[in-house]
Parts: C-alpha cells; sequence; structure tokens
C-alpha cells in the first residue's frame, strides 16, 4: 500500500520504522543521480510520516481530551481570555500575555498613521520575542482581521503582517481576502469622523464650497439610515449627485460595502436612489416624496396668494388654491408620464432572459401593441387612436434594435427628445397625413419588422447563454 | 582534485575531503583563513589574503574588500586602471586558494564545491560559479553555508536521530537552517537568512556612532584614516564579547581622539540588526513546522555569533540555551570538504545523503477573482514552495482569463511576497491557445523543475493542442553570460598573482607599510626597516632574507604590543 509500498515496508505508525526505511532507500536513490526516483521516494517518505503523526496526534487527543491547548479561538470570547504563552521548560512561571489587548493597542497606535513609530513599539515587546507566543498572536491578529477589520491605514497594516511574518506567498490562504481586508480597514480608517477634512480634502475638493459639500455628504454617510430624513435630502437632484459620486469614488466601481462608520443602508439607499429607476421601492419613494413635495407647494403657494387676492379683493380667493395645484398636479403629471416613458424605452433596450411572464412580456410589448395598433387601426373607425399605438411600437423596437450598437453623440439629444415628444408628434402627424389607415399598417409593419430583426439577432446569443 | 571552498565575506577557507576527513589547507602564511581582500600593486600584479587586507590601510585606493556582498551585480570596483566586477575579485581570490592547495597536496585542482549562503538568489549563484569558471575550475555544485556547517557538526558529532537549528552570522551574510539527522541522512527541512546582514554591519554601526559622538565627518577622513578607524572598531567589537567595555583611539589629522563604548550601549545600538535576525528565524521555524521545543540544539557558526548579543537573541527566541558553537570560523569550510567528497563519490561517505531545499519561492503571475466576480491581477502563485526538498519538479493549472483568448503569458517569478511586483522576474513563456474553447476547458499545465544544482527549467503544456513549450530563462541582469566569461576569462588571465614563495615577504612588507601609516610616532623607525628589508630583498638570497624576514617580524611584533 502506498506510501509503504515505496519505502519497502508494512504499514505502520513506527516514526523511526519510515525514517530507518527511507535512509535505506535513499542511498540507492540519490537526489543528484536519480533526481525522479528521489521524488517518488521522498513524497511516498513525507506522506507516510504525516499519516504516521496524524495517528499519533489523535490518540492523545482520545485519551485525554484537555491535553493540546487549542489556537486562541478567533471569536470575540478570545478577546476576553489571555493567552498563556507555554513555558519554556526551564522557567517554570506561565507567562501570561494578553494578546487581545496588545492588538486593541496596535490598532489604537496605528490611528496616527505612522508605520515606523508603530514598528518600534512591537518590536519593543520582550514577550513576543518567544517563537511560540508569536505564531499564536500572529493567527488571532488573522482573524481580527477578518471578523472585525478595525480602521488601521495601510502602511500600519503593512507593518503588522510584515512583524507577524504574514506578508508572504502562502502565509495566508487566500492573498486577495487579505488585500481586501486591508483596503477595506484603510477606507475605515480614513472614514473616521476626525479626519472627515482631510478626506475631503484627498477627495479634491479645493474650494470651500466643495470640501463643504464633500463633509456634508460624508457626514450623512455616516449617519444612521432613516426613511423620513433620506426622502427629505433626496428631494434636490442635486444630492442625489453629489452622494453617488462620492459612494462610486470611495466604494471604486462596481462599489464594494462601505465599512464603518458608514451605515450600510444609507450606502444602499442612495446606490439605488441614483441608478435604479421609477419602479423600485426606493426610486418609488423619492417620485412619491417629489410629487407630495410639489403638491404642497402647489397648496401653500396657492394659500400664499388666495390670502394675497383676499387682502385686494376682501375675500380669499379660494381659486387660486385650485388653480395653482393644478398647474402642480399637471406638471407632476407630464413629468411622471415622460419618466415612465422612458423607463419603458430603457426597460426595452435591456436584454432580459426569457422566463417568466415578465420576460415574457418584455419580448413581446412591440409586437402586442404592434397587432393591437393593426387591430384599432383597420377594425374600428378611429384610426387615430391605432397611431397612439403604433408609434410606440414602432419606438420601442427601434430602441431595442439600437440597443448595444453605437450612436453617435449628435443623434443622442435628438432621441432623448423623442422619448419627449412622442405623444405630440404621433397625434400630428397621425390628423396630417391624408390617408391614416395605410400609414397607421405601414408603421405598424415596420415595427414588427424591426423587433423581428432584434429578436433574430438576440436568438443566438441566448443559445449560447444557456448552453 | 575535487576541493570544497568557503568563499566568505571576510575571510575563505579551503580543503578537501581525505583519509582523516574534511582537511583544511594553510596559505602561504601558514594560515587557515585567508582575508577575502584583493590588492593591486604597482607592477600589476595582484595581492590576496593578509598582504592586501595590510594594503587597505595603505593603499586603500587598490585594495578591495567585502566583495562578496556585490555578487549577483554589475557593480564595478577600480583597482588601479582597470574595473573589476565582483565575480573577478572572488576569482583572483580563488586563484590564490586554489595555488594553496595545489602547494600543499602537489595536485591540480579542476573542480570545486564552492558554499555560500542558503539565501543567495539565482543570480548570486551564478555569479559565484562563474567567478569558478574565471579561476579555471569547474563549479557544478554550490552548498548552502548552514548546510556545510551542519555536516561537519552532525558528522562530526554522529549523533542520531536529531534535530538542530543552525544560525550562521557570517561576515556579511546571515542564514538559518533547520535541519534532522538519523541514519546517515542529512535533511534539510528549512533556510532563511538575509544577504546583507553580517559582521560588517555591527561594525558600520559602531563607526557611524564613533563618528557622530566626535562630531566628525565620514568624508573628512582619508581613506588610510577610516581603514585604521575600521581596524580598531573591529578589535573593540571582539574585545566586547569578553569584557564589558572598550575603547578606540585615533588620530586624525594630529589630533587624537578617544572613544570608548560599553556593552549595553552596544547592544542597543545593534538592536535593529537584531530585530532584523528574528524574521529569518521565525520563518525557518514555521517552514520546518517545528515548535521550539522539538529541537535538540541550536548550533552557532561563523565569526560574528561569538557576539554575547547573539546568543542572548536566540535565548530570547528560543526560550533556552542549548547553544553549542563549532569553531565557528571553520565549520563552513569543513562541511564544503564533506560536500566535496560526497560530490566525488568518497568510499567513506557512502553512507551520508544530504537532502538540501530550495530558499526561495517559485510561481508565475496571477488573476484573481474575487466573491463578486471581480479580476485582480498581480498576484504571486507559487508552484514551488520555498523549502520545497530539491530536486523537485511540479505542476499546476492555469486558465485564460477571457473568453477567446489566443495567448497566455505565463511569467516567472522568485520571491516571498503575494504581489509580483515585490518578486524578481526571471522571465516569461508565451503559449498559443485555442481561442474557441471556453476558459475553463482551456488548461495550460505549468511544469516547474528544480534541480540540485539550481538550474530551474519551466515547461508548460496546451492541454487542447498538446503542445508543449519550454522556456530557456534569460539572462538574470547582473549575470555574465558564456561569452562575457570567455572575454574576461582572457583579461583576467593577464593579472598575475605573487608566487606563493614571495608572499611571505609582500605579507610583511605590507603589515610594516601599514604599521607605518598607523604609528606617527615611530614612523622614521619603521621606514628604515621597509628600506632596509627591501634593498635584502634584492640581494635574492633566500637566507639571508629569511633571517631578516623573521627579525623584521619581531620588531613589528614589539611594535605593534605597545
Amino acid at each position: 500500500m502506498w506510501p509503504y509500498s515505496e519505502l519497502g515496508i508494512e504499514a505502520t505508525a513506527d516514526e523511526r520504522a519510515i525514517k530507518r526505511a527511507y535512509a535505506v532507500r535513499l542511498k540507492q536513490n540519490r537526489p543528484d543521480e536519480n533526481p525522479e526516483g528521489f521524488q517518488r521516494l521522498h513524497e511516498a517518505y513525507q506522506a507516510a510520516l504525516q499519516r504516521c503523526r496524524g495517528s499519533a496526534a489523535a490518540a492523545p487527543a482520545a485519551a485525554t481530551s484537555a491535553a493540546p491547548r487549542p489556537l486562541p479561538p478567533p471569536a470575540a470570547t478570545a478577546a476576553s481570555a489571555s493567552q498563556p504563552a507555554p513555558a519554556p521548560p526551564s522557567t517554570p512561571a506561565p507567562v501570561t500575555f494578553d494578546a487581545s489587548a496588545f492588538l486593541q493597542e496596535a490598532v489604537a497606535r496605528a490611528d496616527a498613521n505612522e508605520p515606523a513609530a508603530l514598528r518600534k513599539w512591537l518590536e519593543s515587546h520582550q514577550a513576543l520575542w518567544s517563537l511560540s507566543l508569536k505564531t499564536r498572536v500572529g493567527q488571532h491578529w488573522l482573524a481580527v482581521i477578518h471578523q472585525a477589520a478595525p480602521p488601521m491605514p495601510d502602511g500600519c497594516f503593512d507593518e503588522m503582517l510584515a512583524f507577524f511574518r504574514l506578508d508572504h506567498a502562502g502565509a495566508v490562504p487566500d492573498p486577495l481576502l487579505v488585500a481586501q481586508r486591508r483596503q477595506r480597514m484603510h477606507m475605515a480608517w480614513h472614514l473616521a469622523p476626525a479626519r472627515r477634512d482631510a478626506l475631503a480634502g484627498l477627495l479634491g475638493a479645493r474650494s470651500v464650497s466643495a470640501r463643504k459639500q464633500i463633509t456634508r455628504s460624508l457626514r450623512w454617510l455616516q449617519q444612521p439610515f432613516r426613511w423620513p430624513v433620506a426622502l427629505w435630502r433626496s428631494l434636490l437632484p442635486q444630492n442625489l449627485r453629489n452622494m453617488n459620486n462620492l459612494i462610486l469614488r470611495l466604494a471604486g466601481q462596481p462599489p464594494v460595502e462601505l465599512p464603518p462608520p458608514v451605515d450600510p443602508r444609507q450606502q444602499a439607499f442612495w446606490l439605488q436612489a441614483a441608478h435604479s429607476g421609477l419602479f423600485s421601492r426606493v426610486g418609488a419613494a423619492i417620485v412619491g416624496a417629489r410629487v407630495a413635495g410639489a403638491l404642497l407647494l402647489g397648496l401653500l403657494l396657492g394659500v400664499a396668494f388666495g390670502a394675497f387676492a383676499g387682502m385686494q379683493g376682501g375675500q380669499f380667493a379660494w381659486g387660486m388654491v385650485g388653480l395653482l395645484e393644478a398647474i402642480a398636479g399637471g406638471f407632476c403629471g407630464v413629468a411622471l408620464a415622460i419618466m415612465a416613458w422612458s423607463e419603458l424605452t430603457g426597460w426595452q433596450r435591456r436584454p432580459m432572459p426569457l422566463k417568466g411572464a415578465v420576460g415574457w412580456l418584455h419580448f413581446a410589448l412591440v409586437p402586442l401593441l404592434a397587432i393591437g395598433a393593426l387591430i384599432v387601426v383597420d377594425a374600428t373607425d378611429s384610426p387615430m387612436a391605432g397611431w397612439m399605438l403604433t408609434v410606440p411600437a414602432l419606438w420601442l423596437a427601434l430602441a431595442r434594435v439600437l440597443h448595444g450598437r453605437k450612436i453617435s453623440a449628435s443623434l443622442r439629444p435628438w432621441l432623448r427628445l423623442g422619448i419627449f415628444l412622442i405623444y405630440p408628434v404621433a397625434s400630428l402627424v397621425a390628423s396630417a397625413v391624408q390617408v391614416p389607415v395605410i400609414m397607421g399598417n405601414s408603421l405598424a409593419a415596420a415595427a414588427l419588422l424591426a423587433w423581428t430583426i432584434d429578436a433574430w439577432r438576440r436568438v443566438p446569443r441566448r443559445q449560447r447563454a444557456l448552453a | 582534485m575535487l576541493v570544497g571552498i568557503d568563499l566568505g565575506t571576510t575571510h575563505s577557507l579551503i580543503g578537501r575531503y581525505g583519509d582523516d576527513g574534511p582537511t583544511l589547507f594553510p596559505n602561504a602564511l601558514g594560515q587557515l583563513l585567508t582575508p577575502s581582500v584583493v590588492s593591486l600593486d604597482a607592477d600589476g600584479h595582484a595581492l590576496v589574503g593578509q598582504a592586501a587586507r595590510d594594503r587597505l590601510v595603505s593603499h586603500p585606493g587598490s585594495s578591495v574588500a567585502s566583495f562578496k556582498r556585490w555578487m549577483g551585480s554589475d557593480r564595478e570596483t577600480r583597482l588601479g586602471d582597470r574595473g573589476f566586477r565582483p565575480e573577478e575579485l572572488s576569482a583572483l581570490v580563488l586563484r590564490a586558494l586554489i595555488a594553496d592547495a595545489e602547494a600543499a597536496t602537489g595536485e591540480t585542482v579542476t573542480e570545486a564545491v564552492i558554499s555560500v549562503p542558503a539565501y543567495f538568489s539565482d543570480a548570486q549563484r551564478k555569479a559565484t560559479q562563474a567567478a569558478g569558471t574565471l579561476a579555471g575550475i569547474k563549479v557544478e555544485r554550490l552548498i548552502n553555508e548552514p548546510t556545510a556547517a551542519a555536516l561537519a557538526y552532525g558528522l562530526q558529532e554522529r549523533r542520531d536521530g536529531s534535530r538542530f537549528l543552525v544560525f550562521d552570522l557570517g561576515g556579511g551574510t546571515f542564514d538559518v537552517s533547520v535541519l534532522e539527522m538519523f541514519e546517515g541522512v542529512v535533511e534539510v527541512h528549512a533556510s532563511a537568512g538575509d544577504n546583507f546582514l553580517g559582521g560588517e554591519d555591527f561594525l558600520d554601526v559602531l563607526e557611524k556612532t564613533f563618528l557622530a559622538d566626535l562630531g566628525l565627518q565620514r568624508s573628512s577622513l582619508d581613506a588610510a584614516t577610516s581603514g585604521v578607524l575600521r581596524q580598531r572598531l573591529e578589535t573593540a567589537k571582539r574585545a566586547l564579547t569578553g569584557q564589558a567595555s572598550a575603547t578606540v583611539q585615533l588620530t586624525v589629522r594630529g589630533e587624537t581622539h578617544e572613544w570608548s563604548i560599553d556593552e549595553s550601549r552596544f547592544a542597543q545600538l545593534a538592536d535593529p540588526l537584531l530585530q532584523r535576525m528574528r524574521a529569518p528565524l521565525e520563518r525557518a521555524m514555521r517552514d520546518a513546522r517545528l515548535q521550539p521545543e522539538q529541537l535538540d540544539e541550536i548550533v552557532l557558526v561563523g565569526g560574528a555569533s561569538r557576539m554575547p548579543l547573539v546568543a542572548r537573541l536566540v535565548t530570547r527566541m528560543f526560550g533556552r540555551l542549548p547553544l553549542r558553537h563549532v569553531n565557528p570560523d571553520q565549520a563552513i569550510a569543513l562541511g564544503a570538504c564533506v560536500a566535496a567528497g560526497l560530490k566525488s563519490r568518497d568510499q567513506r561517505l557512502d553512507e551520508v545523503v544530504l537532502t538540501d531545499v530550495c530558499p526561495y519561492s517559485l510561481g508565475t503571475q496571477v488573476v484573481r477573482r474575487d466573491g463578486q466576480g471581480r479580476m485582480q491581477g498581480g498576484f504571486f502563485e507559487p508552484i514551488i514552495h520555498r523549502n520545497s526538498v530539491v530536486p523537485v519538479s511540479r505542476e499546476q493549472s492555469f486558465f485564460p482569463v477571457n473568453p477567446g483568448q489566443s495567448k497566455l503569458r505565463l511569467d516567472v517569478f522568485q520571491g516571498e511576497s503575494p504581489m509580483v511586483e515585490r518578486n524578481i522576474k526571471l522571465g516569461e513563456l508565451e503559449v498559443e491557445i485555442d481561442p474557441t474553447r471556453p476558459p475553463q476547458e482551456n488548461a495550460v499545465n505549468l511544469r516547474f523543475t528544480y534541480d540540485v544544482n539550481g538550474v530551474l527549467q519551466v515547461e508548460a503544456n496546451v492541454s487542447s493542442t498538446g503542445k508543449q513549450y519550454e522556456l530557456v530563462l534569460e539572462q538574470n541582469p547582473g549575470v555574465l553570460s558564456a561569452e562575457q566569461i570567455r572575454a574576461r576569462l582572457a583579461a583576467l588571465a593577464e593579472i598575475k598573482i605573487h608566487p606563493r614563495s614571495k608572499q611571505e615577504n609582500l605579507a610583511l612588507l605590507a603589515r610594516a607599510e601599514r604599521i607605518y601609516e598607523e604609528h606617527l610616532a615611530m614612523r622614521d623607525q619603521v621606514q628604515a626597516w621597509i628600506a632596509q628589508f627591501r634593498a635584502v630583498l634584492e640581494t635574492q638570497d633566500e637566507m639571508v632574507i629569511r633571517e631578516h624576514r623573521l627579525e623584521l617580524g619581531r620588531a613589528l611584533d614589539t611594535l605593534e604590543s605597545i
């Protein structure tokens, strides 16, 4: 049985026997004369030793369960327990070393961002000269990195890793994970309230107003999240943009979750507010808040004008309230319609898997509209109503076809304008043309054709994705 | 004849494995330790050893020491009217050593095993081998210094089944190896080190403090004075091993300065150096997967390990004191002789097998994907982990990052940092892959093979096409190519080393000249002696010369002991 067969012995747990057998075989397979044979032999030797030690370690553990002292548990429970160093045989008095307090102090000292001073402090610990203690404290530090990720500037982080000799390939299981923790801890250090001004400077705020704006955004980000406050702040589109820019600069693209003191719900809210459209919880809430705000503004202005008119004419002008409220409502209605329409266009442009009712609707919306338009145009007496369906169908079909194509910058504003003007233009054209039925039919047919081209183009890609 | 050579930063030794085990050969002055110093005299002849060392003081412009520290680099030293690379300077030392060995045995030296610090890089090892070629011998095998020391120590003690740590603090390098010996097998578990940490650094610290304390500028001292200062500080450093304090006197432009240092101040000054020693010790122990209590002994070798500071450091780290000094200066050379015996398959060493490790990691550059699927490049992926037993051959599969990729670049790196930017690039290999396959089915198997002579071979096998690629490692920066070595060999052959018969006289003259520089009081007297001795040398009468030589030697001894 391998590895014992390679060594020419029976399976055994006797380390000396394994070594003796290895020594005998080694003299026939010297590393410089028979490299392949030596490598095979050495692998077998290592495997045999491993098994032998594995069984040796298991035996006493079964006999006396408390015998081996476990490594410092990485959980927070270890924080309270001090780590007694294994006493060297010559000195019976156990040395107590509080690893958690030590690491906490290291984190506190790192706050000053002076790596050289931190190293001096680390090196001055006499207890950590002991090889066995230092290894264990190093493991504890790794656990702290992975779990608590306390704020620490990267220079000091590197110093800590170097001190515990964890800065080498192979010393940590996943260097990428450590690199990410390093970044996160560095960010946490930057985000400390005391350094807010410095961070604003780092983010390139040159003017006083820009600095003020960034510090305010940072402060908002670090406050605990509350819906009313967040909605109130999101009323101004400018705030939305500022917060989004700040988060993307701090967290990168795609953004990682920012460390405390940033409230992760704040980060999620502002990112969603800036990126998700009308049809999401955050988006809908913001639009709702804005509509409510507009209506409220209309009401207040109406009351004010009404009162002003009342002062002139002796009677409160309720008409003013109604008028301004109607203006505000109309404004909101138009804005909502445009938003909804642009959402719809965007939704149609995005590719979507053909799954579930929504997926099928996404796929079939254009032909449904076009067919509906054909029916209305040809079967009813009011082709004008059909026009209201056929033009958007064509528009959406074109949006689908144009997706992924490079659209020149000069064309973009026109397309955007088209979103706004689609219904007015449709009705104008419909009333202007002499034979609306034929025109309506050909437009709907064009929409179907464009949609078919797009569908045909997307099929192989989808098939590849499924495979 | 196959010899073993310890080519040290401050001293070098030569010997071979003979009937009585390892034997070292004395130089022309009857000493086993030849200072690794080279000096060029007025007629273009090279002096090596004690004479050259004395000339560091009297002729600083044409003498050079500690060049082992520059091995593997392009640095050239000007001696007289030409520049010398560190390989060439080492070759001159080797030639002097070989002459000593040939004089002692009457045989021709054809091949040598040279000891190098365990933590020497590939470039430094190649430079050492080039030095051998330049000296006209074959150097196929290099042995790591701590391993050599362990060989000498272990075979001498014949203790079976023991694990020990060799702590080797030489003049310019620091090495740690953890070894195990059983049934004639010498197995190295791990090696680590610092190539720029040695006794010379302690001297640098002393020198810096001396100058700072006395308000002197380094640049204000002429070369001769600073040579004198270094020698006196060296004496003081040695004195501190036995006594609590030491005093150094120096005369600068007629003004005599006195400076003393005690042990605790020295310990404080040396603390940064001691801190640097912790890393290799910790790494070697971790890589060997041993607890300090599992070691049977800690063996100190290398001249600088005599410092009491070093013993204290080891005690603090290992929590105990089973230290053992084995004639620290010779252990490595004796081990190199044993290694030479092993290389020549000496019958008397038939029961001994040595297995060593590759002290550094060798690997390639990879892109890693995090939990969110983002790619991050520049990571080092070791294929041969450091402290793997050599010869070793390991294979690992790598996949292209993007679909439709038609080429894959495989870099070869040496180093320990998880990021390649901080490691040394040895070369790269570009392989063509089938772009139509999805990345996860497009494996490239990369195989690294590292042999006992430290040669790395890199092979790549593309699984989809079955094509095989092999890397011819490009020239390391700082390593001479075969043609360059041939060219340098011719140039170096023109530089003659003084015949052994003359060396004793030359060494005495050099010593007298050094004393002339150092002693202001008796200068005229010394100058007269030098002139007289030169006149005697002109007579070429061996009898008279020997008589005068003894007389002058005694006179100089008396002068120096005052």
